[in-house]
């Protein structure tokens, strides 16, 4: 490993931004890998596909390491949640190609856990599968309420739908993760 | 299980393994960081735009300070012959005009570029006084490149105002330095203006005139509604310029749509005792 690279891993988080804005391939790599996985969890909440999970994510860097002149630094916290809307956008606009931005209807779908998950009693990996397992309307508003803390306001405007619908798929969406909870016997 | 409870729970469990590597999934973190390594690689049709505006900026800031003596002289000999009255400005004692015959010099460069004569001739001015003038719209290409501590930010001008058609070209150096949410910079900025002075025998029928401004540039982009203002005066100052007293140009921009800028813009003269008000609008 270079001396430069060392000195690359050793930076606090504002260096690396700084270095991230003056296009240092290794800063942005060394922030690249500091998010990915957690960026790419994310894109797989809301692409089931895990292709297009990396494809939004991929789409996602890009645009952090391209646009990052424009983030005023604010603290490590608000700079890891301007990376995360910006994922999440890019997943949105994902959603809304694939045309799977529209109410889910889907009432008696079945979860077949993974079984590996399931021997290996790792919870939130199932939780994750679970969410995964939502049909797309569900999934992505449940996201967007339940994990990202979105209004029911916010996200009507972000999905371009009634306020009601978003509630009633945020309903359906936890009535199915109830019943595959039960049956699995999960939390 | 209540609604909350459930949601507190999965949301507990997301977080506990938010940082952790996928499993059970085949994707691989240094195939992706290869693929944005590849796109960051590759010239973004932006950034080529940002060097195109960069080299038309350069090029018509070049292409103006070529012509400006010429220009001046040129322009000085019309008024000398009949354009006094016209530009509504003390006139100059008649052996000091006479001085401005320059092309005649040994050396066209620097007789050409002498300010101080030029300075000493009352009929060039860059505000005439028949109408309000609008200095050139901006059309301000929205691509900066971070060069350390400053960014660089070419803009190109475009516009039609009351005097005649502008075309210029502006190079904006944004610096570090921050009022609030607006970046501070300061810009050179070089306008051709096309002045069509019909009705005047001796007088040439299309003008030009160069005005070169120096800037100091306030530019928000964070805002809501992204905006910039400006206030600047002209680098070379001729007793044109109402015998000594500053011209002072301020102008404020908005974003009315994704690519178009909108905003007014004030020419103060004569000491801030005459007002040319004007609109700019910008695309690009």
């Amino acid at each position: 490993m270079s001396k430069d690279h060392h000195h690359h891993l050793t930076l606090k988080d504002e260096q690396l931004f700084e270095l991230c804005k003056a296009r240092d391939p290794q800063a942005q790599e060394i922030l690249y890998k500091q998010q990915a996985n957690a960026m790419f969890r994310l894109c797989h909440r809301y692409m089931k596909d895990e292709h297009l999970a990396e494809e939004a994510m991929i789409q996602g860097f890009y645009k952090v390491l391209t646009k990052i002149e424009i983030f005023d630094w604010r603290g490590p916290a608000a700079f890891k949640g301007w990376i995360k809307r910006i994922m999440v956008n890019e997943c949105l606009m994902l959603l809304r190609k694939q045309k799977a931005l529209h109410a889910s209807h889907e009432e008696d779908m079945q979860f077949i856990p993974n079984t590996d998950f399931a021997e290996n009693g790792i919870l939130a990996e199932q939780v994750h599968q679970l969410i995964a397992e939502l049909p797309d309307g569900y999934r992505t508003v449940f996201n967007l309420y339940v994990i990202e803390g979105y209004s029911h306001k916010e996200i009507a405007e972000r999905l371009g739908i009634q306020e009601s619908t978003s509630k009633s798929q945020l309903s359906k969406a936890r009535g199915l993760l109830k019943k595959w909870v039960k049956n699995l016997d999960m939390l | 299980m209540k609604a909350k409870t459930l949601d507190k729970q999965i949301k507990d469990q997301v977080k506990k393994v938010a940082h952790l590597p996928p499993v059970g999934v085949s994707w691989n973190i240094d195939q992706s960081w290869d693929k944005i390594a590849r796109l960051l690689r590759q010239a973004h049709p932006k950034s080529i735009l940002w060097y195109c505006s960069l080299a038309a900026s350069i090029s018509l800031v070049m292409a103006n300070v070529s012509l400006l003596p010429d220009q001046w002289s040129e322009e000085a000999h019309h008024v000398q012959e009949s354009t006094f009255a016209l530009m509504d400005l003390p006139q100059a004692p008649k052996s000091r005009a006479a001085t401005t015959h320059l092309p005649e010099s040994k050396d066209p460069v620097f007789s050409a570029i002498h300010p101080k004569k030029i300075q000493s001739y009352g009929g060039i001015t860059h505000i005439p006084s028949h109408g309000p003038v609008a200095l050139p719209a901006t059309s301000n290409v929205h691509h900066t490149k971070a060069t350390g501590k400053v960014t660089l930010i070419p803009r190109l001008y475009t516009g039609i105002n009351a005097a005649g058609v502008g075309l210029s070209g502006e190079l904006i150096v944004s610096t570090n330095k921050k009022i609030n949410t607006a970046s501070l910079g300061m810009s050179v900025e070089l306008n051709t203006h096309f002045l069509n002075h019909s009705g005047r025998e001796n007088m040439a029928t299309n003008l030009t005139r160069q005005s070169v401004y120096m800037n100091m540039v306030l530019i928000n982009t964070q805002a809501k509604r992204p905006w910039s203002a400006r206030i600047g005066t002209p680098l070379w100052q001729t007793e044109a310029h109402d015998s000594g007293a500053p011209v002072i140009k301020v102008n404020y921009q908005t974003t009315l749509g994704k690519k178009i800028q909108i905003g007014p813009e004030l020419i103060f003269t004569k000491g801030f005792k005459k007002v040319y008000p004007g609109i700019t609008l910008s695309f690009g």
